[in-house]
């Protein structure tokens, strides 16, 4: 587990906190741009802490609608078919293509 | 000890779960089924068809399920080609979301034994199909690139996760089938369809670790997946070692299971309620409702029913396994049909025909209306026809033609055999020397030769035989 | 500084051929040519060309006397994280450059019904995450009233567009005081509706339980009559909420007599002083014109904005999730799925976005989902349930933002100082509730704003309230020269 405290000021302790989240978040970050967040993330991460504590003393349950109303089934609408083509992908076959491994796709 | 985690698309709901485009995709050129909701393209929203909820219900009630009074959705986040959004729409109930099912059972005809037994259901879930990838040469593991075809994207699928209640490959075998038959009498899928459902199993044995198996495409692959993991599991207890907990791939082609890429750390799927997807309110009237249509459609009752009209075990249930012939068989029945020969017609001969002439048994213009059935039954009961008449002559011209009329096509009776049995005693004179000798095997060589002469009419073999038997008798005591 | 005439005047001036829809827009495009180049309020423009053309059509179509929409002839701008097929929607993101929707959002094709004439899409921060118009991929946004300035975010183009007269009426976009806040800083009119009054489908999605498409104009009744045309009920929302017409444009003027107005400490206080000082006259104002003003204080909304955050980062990394190089035009050069995926979000996302996704994975990951997440939302819970008890006895008077606009690159440099100009807005937000921000003053020539909060689905109030407000301070349709 990754425990948070403190805030840093030139260097920062978290850089494997950093590594797992740009994992999640499927970002491949430079080193700089790893040091900038790391910084700025653990301080505002910081900053919500706040919040978990605010929770802690109420007994209610998240809220997670803001309405307190059911959500509407719905008949059939219209066919809204696209064409994918149309849109800025690569296609072989019908197929949309994308590199898996080693396969190039020349960007724009 | 084996569960079951059973995905089925709901092919028969018509639209997919959030948006309006098809939700049996087959026959379409790839990427032709596709609109902004299902691409996930930024602004589109999910909204629930009402047609999946329905349907999914109905599958909760016949399971005798824990029904909560609301549903919820959550977001299920992995990044992969063939999931548009990298999130996945199902039902997640430690992060909120809340299941169309929260336990109950099925309760299953064992075909082999002819026992019901029960399994457990833990779950059942309302989900998004993700689309389809293909890969080149190399498989997944290699190939340079991947393909993918989104027709299948959001299309709406039942997850069923049993408890580990079941005993051997065969009863998981034959539990799947019979969840697949009951959704299929409800409406909600067609199991035929390629690729409409997939199995993943757990089993352990000898309280020994889980393995987790996946990828299981075909009911027969259950139980070959299974019975190859008992034999693997069952090498590596007996060379001392311990059986390790993972997750396999079921390899069909080569009839094995591979073991999955481990993983360092435990998946995080980052699971929060859909805030684009407020509660859905599963109402009384809603369960009402439901209940009213699964009685009326209620395989394990339409079985029982046959039962009690004295139509034997392996008879019945071959009816009721395809509901096109149960459909006409009841009709049948209700017209005054005598029930047994209707169900030897129907569950056995006529259904034979169409397996041999590799026509669809699912299909119901393959199978006469219950007015064609009716007169069959008739024209044996009423001793107008034999039973291998009507079988022989009669069952395959309907095959061919089942709207035909019956009456257009009764064959000619064989009025006049004695001369064709004359004319066989006098020309087949060493079959008549054997039988007159003892040989009484002879007799039937003879009925066949009569048989034969007389063509497609129609003639009782036993008023041959009968015939037969007298004329040699009399030939024997003019000897 | 002057006053231009309001959109709903033109049109009757329209029908009535006193005005001429093609002489219009080529006022509106005089405007753009002057100030365009400094003020950066565009993204996206349409041809000119083709803008006179629907001009003359409308033109033609009034004169023989067929039936034209309520919009008919006045020039929208729209938000670029709103879906337009005709216009690039980019977001102000490079993930999203340049990317042409295959659909039109909901409120377009309200819009396009009513005859308006969609003239641009308006610059943003990138993705809506920002305060200040300055964080987009397509330089930053500046405030017409004071060049050097901002003009607010993350709608700051749409404001912009609207105070020099590049737009009549604009579309922009609030999660946390998006739309408000730039209004306050350029003098003009922005609404956030209740939640699911407007149908959110065309919008790029970043805080998606918080946030809604916001009419924006420069005066109250034309945000009346904006809202009216692109509120209701949508089938493909399902959020949406079971409204069938709305008519907030007829809405009577407030009588102050009639006024029960509460103010809470912590919506107030921490604003400098000459925004203080403004709030507090017209408060007495107000008072003195025969109001109820009331005092209260709620401690928890000294939490609201890390309850925001929490929650809007969090629905921000799962809705920022799909862009992956696929369906969108950046794209890595790596050979291989991970990182070509990794690559093209990489090189897409700005620092802003890249942060709000990373915490956003943070506050939902096992192990810390209760702790922030979670919790987040039970907060939200509580802070909910106060304001629509409190909005049930009276309209909320709060100030919009703590400080004047700041000097471009100001607040950027530190994300918290960023966010804490979100202080007052991101109640109305997490209550669900329609908030109004209208100019009330200057101080040294710089806008000044005051916020008005109703209950659920009260737009009609905070319209009639407005009203009241621009005829004590004379701002309705205040426009720079």
């Amino acid at each position: 587990m990754y425990s948070i405290g403190g805030f840093m000021l030139s260097e920062c302790r978290h850089l494997d906190l950093i590594d797992k989240l740009a994992d999640l978040a499927k970002i491949t970050l430079s080193d700089e741009e790893k040091l900038n967040l790391c910084r700025d993330i653990v301080r505002i991460a910081e900053y919500l802490r706040a919040v978990g504590e605010a929770a802690r003393d109420l007994n209610v349950d998240p809220l997670y609608y803001v309405w307190d109303k059911w959500g509407f089934l719905r008949d059939y609408n219209r066919d809204r078919f696209i064409i994918i083509s149309n849109l800025p992908t690569k296609v072989k076959d019908g197929y949309v293509i994308v590199p898996w491994r080693g396969g190039k796709i020349e960007e724009g | 000890m084996i569960g079951l985690e059973i995905h089925v698309q709901m092919s028969e709901a018509g639209s997919k779960l959030f948006c309006d485009c098809k939700a049996n995709y087959r026959g379409m050129k790839p990427n032709t089924n596709v609109c902004p909701v299902c691409l996930g393209l930024p602004g589109a929203l999910p909204v629930v068809n009402k047609r999946s909820i329905e349907l999914a219900l109905l599958a909760a009630v016949a399971f005798k399920c824990n029904i909560p009074k609301y549903i919820v959705f959550t977001r299920k986040h992995y990044f992969y080609p063939d999931l548009p959004k990298n999130y996945q729409i199902s039902m997640y109930e430690k992060a909120g979301g809340i299941p169309i099912c929260r336990g109950g059972y099925v309760k299953y005809l064992d075909v082999n034994s002819w026992e019901w037994r029960e399994c457990r259901i833990r779950r059942i879930n309302i989900e998004e199909d993700p689309g389809r990838t293909v890969y080149e040469e190399g498989g997944i593991v290699r190939s340079p690139y991947a393909l993918v075809d989104y027709n299948r994207s959001g299309v709406p699928l039942l997850e069923v996760i049993t408890e580990p209640d079941i005993n051997s490959p065969r009863e998981a075998r034959t539990l799947v089938e019979y969840i697949l038959l009951t959704l299929e009498y409800l409406g909600i899928t067609n199991p035929r369809l390629e690729g409409v459902f997939r199995v993943d199993a757990n089993i352990s044995i000898e309280g020994g670790e889980r393995v987790e198996v996946k990828n299981i495409g075909s009911t027969m692959d259950i139980e070959k997946a299974l019975n190859y993991e008992i034999m693997r599991q069952a090498m590596i207890i007996n060379s001392g070692s311990k059986v390790e907990r993972e997750t396999r791939h079921w390899d069909a082609e080569k009839g094995v299971t591979r073991p999955l890429r481990h993983k360092e750390y435990e998946e995080e799927y980052l699971y929060f309620p859909d805030p684009d997807l407020p509660p859905i309110l599963i109402s009384e009237d809603m369960v009402t409702k439901a209940k009213e249509i699964v009685l009326g459609f209620d395989i394990a009752i339409l079985y029982e029913n046959i039962l009690k009209l004295g139509v034997p075990r392996d008879i019945a249930w071959s009816i009721v396994t395809i509901k096109p012939s149960l459909d006409v068989y009841i009709k049948t029945v209700k017209l005054g049909a005598d029930p047994l020969v209707a169900a030897k017609i129907l569950g056995i001969d006529y259904k034979g025909e169409l397996k041999e002439r590799n026509m669809d048994l699912y299909e119901y213009n393959n199978w006469p209306p219950p007015e064609t059935v009716y007169e069959l039954v008739r024209l044996v009961v009423d001793k107008i026809y034999t039973y291998d008449t009507v079988k022989g002559l009669l069952i395959p011209k309907i095959a061919e033609n089942p709207k035909v009329d019956v009456r257009s096509i009764l064959p000619e009776k064989a009025e006049n055999i004695e001369d064709i049995i004359d004319s066989v005693i006098r020309e087949e004179e060493k079959a008549v020397k054997d039988y007159l000798s003892g040989k009484k095997q002879a007799l039937n060589y003879l009925i066949g030769m009569v048989i034969r002469r007389v063509g497609k009419r129609a003639v009782d073999p036993r008023v041959i035989r009968e015939a037969l038997e007298n004329k040699l008798s009399k030939l024997k005591s003019s000897m | 500084m002057r006053k231009a005439k309001q959109s709903w005047e033109l049109v009757e001036d329209f029908m009535n051929g006193i005005e001429d829809p093609v002489e219009h827009i080529y006022k509106v495009l005089d405007s753009i040519n002057r100030w365009e180049s400094m003020v950066n309020a565009y993204i996206s423009l349409e041809s000119p060309d083709i803008l006179v053309e629907k001009a003359e059509e409308i033109s033609r179509r009034i004169r023989r006397g067929e039936r034209v929409g309520r919009l008919v002839g006045l020039i929208v701008s729209v938000k670029d994280n709103i879906c337009t097929s005709f216009l690039p929607t980019t977001a102000a993101s490079k993930i999203l450059d340049p990317y042409i929707p295959p659909y039109d959002a909901t409120v377009v094709e309200r819009l396009l019904r009513e005859d308006a004439i969609i003239v641009g899409k308006t610059n943003l921060d990138e993705f809506a995450m920002g305060s200040t118009t300055e964080l987009s991929s397509f330089g930053p946004t500046r405030n017409p009233w004071d060049l050097d300035r901002v003009p607010g975010g993350s709608s700051g183009g749409s404001a912009a567009s609207l105070s020099y007269g590049g737009a009549d009426l604009s579309l922009g976009s609030d999660t946390g005081g998006s739309a408000r806040l730039p209004a306050a800083y350029t003098a003009t009119v922005g609404l956030k509706p209740t939640y699911g009054l407007v149908s959110r489908y065309g919008l790029i999605p970043y805080g998606n339980s918080l946030e809604q498409i916001s009419p924006m104009a420069r005066s109250v009744k034309d945000v009346a009559l904006l809202l009216d045309i692109i509120g209701g009920f949508d089938p493909l929302d399902a959020t949406s909420l079971n409204v069938d017409s709305l008519n907030t444009f007829n809405s009577i003027k407030a009588d102050a007599r009639d006024l029960k107005i509460c103010i809470l400490k912590e919506m107030v206080e921490g604003a400098d002083s000459p925004i203080d000082s403004m709030f507090w006259k017209i408060i007495e104002k107000l008072e003195s014109e025969g109001a109820n003003i009331e005092y209260y204080s709620l401690p928890i909304l000294s939490k609201a904005l890390p309850t925001y955050y929490t929650i809007a980062f969090a629905e921000a990394a799962s809705n920022l999730a799909r862009y992956a190089g696929i369906f969108y035009p950046t794209k890595g050069s790596s050979s291989s799925w991970e990182e070509y995926i990794g690559e093209s979000r990489f090189k897409g996302f700005g620092r802003e976005v890249k942060r709000r996704i990373m915490l956003g994975v943070y506050a939902l990951s096992e192990g810390y989902r209760d702790e922030y997440y979670v919790a987040a939302t039970k907060v939200r819970r509580v802070i909910r349930d106060e304001i629509v008890k409190l909005t049930s006895k009276c309209i909320i008077a709060s100030q919009v933002s703590p400080i004047l606009p700041p000097r471009l690159g100001e607040r950027i440099g530190d994300p918290l100082k960023l966010y804490y100009m979100d202080m007052y807005t991101v109640v109305a937000n997490l209550a669900g509730v329609p908030a109004l921000a209208q100019p009330i003053g200057f101080h040294e020539d710089l806008p000044i704003g005051i916020q008005w909060i109703g209950g659920p689905l009260e737009e009609s109030k905070l319209i009639s309230i407005g009203l009241l407000i621009e005829d004590i301070t004379g701002l309705g349709g205040v426009i720079v020269d």
